[in-house]
């Protein structure tokens, strides 16, 4: 009897099947699948890192070993061991993970469009996920014509010309700073920002803007747009903020157009839509 | 795999700082955006400024703000900094959000724009600034400074972290 406790004792787990590793601010997370043991023990685990030698022990997965330091690339493998003290082979080494800092989860790259060399009439975000509580378009902007001039940065939802919008701005260009504020009757979009030219001089200055949208999926309230930004350049700029709200308040946004209300959109012009959890 | 809106670094100042500093700024992302809370140790108007790659020249911007004595617009054209109107100062707390687009596009001027709103200089009043321009220049953002515009510190306590944005 006592040998065959002993043998029994004596059994070694198999190398648990390594899993996904999940970096976080100076930590990861080691997933892993438990070892095969037909022993009458308990089985730790313990992953360590390399390059460090960190570890972290625990009786099942995931564990999450800490002290790393955030920039640096490590693998992980996990190691089952008996209570009395038999030891698997480590598993194979994991995916590799980068620790960083605590970052925000919440906040999505839905989509980008570019403006090439041929440039652009309007850029369209469509089909936009409903699963996010608001939305975030962050933009450069030029307008092609080679005349000192400047146009209007124009936003539509869901292709709908025939909404109202209600609107106020607050303008400060030069020295002057001024505000409007009113109801566009039927229009179908919303102006916001001056967006500067291509002429020669001021080729390489864009508008820049940061567009909210907020509870875009709702339809028991009006969404709002609220847009900020500008330019500026050796002879006049702008400072704007400008927001709108449709006041047809049913429809959830799922597609955003964005153009000039006076011809294309240059090269290098782009914009990113955001989602952001809530 | 990195994330779509990640911090790069942060600090939090243990004593007066003239400059706050980011280095070595990695060039694996499309937008950069700096949060600055915290005061000045000034009891005049010093407007936050911000330097890229420590450049001291050709910075263009238009300003728009109010404070408790009064409200307009500017333009800064040809500077040595890129300055929004004063935050902090008189060791009282603002925040200031600093975005600038498309950092390593080479092709085109850096655009940024700047956000503040706090306590002005004289107590107990407000000041919101909104100031949107570029620098001057297609170099990748390797470096950005944010000090005063004159010779003044950030005070003990102002935290600032820089962020950075992936595009899909």
């Amino acid at each position: 009897m006592t040998k065959i406790i002993s043998i029994v004792g004596g059994m070694q787990p198999s190398a648990p099947t390594i899993g996904t590793a999940t970096a976080g601010d100076t930590t990861a997370s080691v997933a892993f699948t438990a070892s095969s043991y037909i022993g009458k023990g308990t089985i730790t685990y313990t992953a360590t890192s390399s390059p460090g030698g960190f570890t972290a022990t625990g009786s099942s997965s995931p564990l999450t070993v800490t002290g790393l330091s955030n920039g640096t690339a490590y693998t992980f493998t996990v190691v089952g061991t008996t209570n009395y003290g038999v030891s698997s082979v480590a598993s194979a080494a994991s995916n590799s993970v980068t620790p960083a800092l605590s970052s925000f989860l919440a906040y999505d790259s839905i989509a980008t469009a570019t403006v090439g060399s041929g440039g652009t009439s309007s850029i369209t975000f469509s089909s936009i996920p409903q699963t996010y509580k608001h939305l975030q378009i962050r933009g450069i902007a030029k307008w092609s014509t080679t005349a000192i001039d400047w146009s209007n940065l124009v936003f539509r939802f869901n292709n709908d010309i025939s909404s109202s919008y209600s609107y106020a701005t607050i303008i400060g260009g030069q020295s002057a700073l001024s505000a409007g504020s009113g109801i566009t009757q039927d229009r179908g979009y919303m102006q916001t920002l001056v967006v500067s030219s291509a002429t020669p001089t001021f080729d390489n200055v864009f508008t820049n803007t940061i567009v909210d949208i907020l509870e875009y999926t709702s339809t028991a309230k009006n969404k709002s747009l609220v847009a900020v930004g500008g330019f500026s350049n050796s002879s006049y700029g702008y400072s704007q903020v400008g927001g709108h709200t449709m006041l047809n308040k049913t429809p959830a946004i799922t597609q955003i157009d964005i153009f000039l209300d006076s011809s294309n959109f240059t090269q290098y012009s782009s914009f990113a839509l955001y989602g952001i959890k809530g | 795999m990195a994330l779509t809106y990640e911090p790069i670094a942060t600090q939090t100042l243990g004593s007066a700082t003239q400059t706050i500093s980011f280095t070595s700024i990695p060039n694996t992302y499309t937008d950069l955006v700096c949060v600055v809370t915290g005061g000045m140790n000034t009891t005049t108007g010093y407007a936050v400024a911000l330097r890229i790659n420590n450049a001291t020249a050709n910075y263009t911007s238009a300003r728009a703000y109010a404070t408790g004595s009064g409200r307009g617009a500017d333009l800064q054209n040809g500077t040595s900094m890129m300055y929004a109107l004063q935050p902090a100062t008189n060791n009282l707390d603002s925040v200031t959000i600093i975005n600038i687009f498309n950092y390593t596009n080479n092709n085109i001027y850096r655009p940024i724009s700047i956000q503040q709103a706090g306590l002005g200089y004289l107590n107990g009043t407000g000041v919101v600034a909104s100031c949107v321009g570029h620098y001057t220049s297609g170099a990748t953002v390797t470096s950005i400074q944010i000090s005063p515009e004159f010779v003044a510190s950030w005070i003990a306590g102002t935290t600032a972290t820089l962020y950075g944005i992936l595009r899909a």
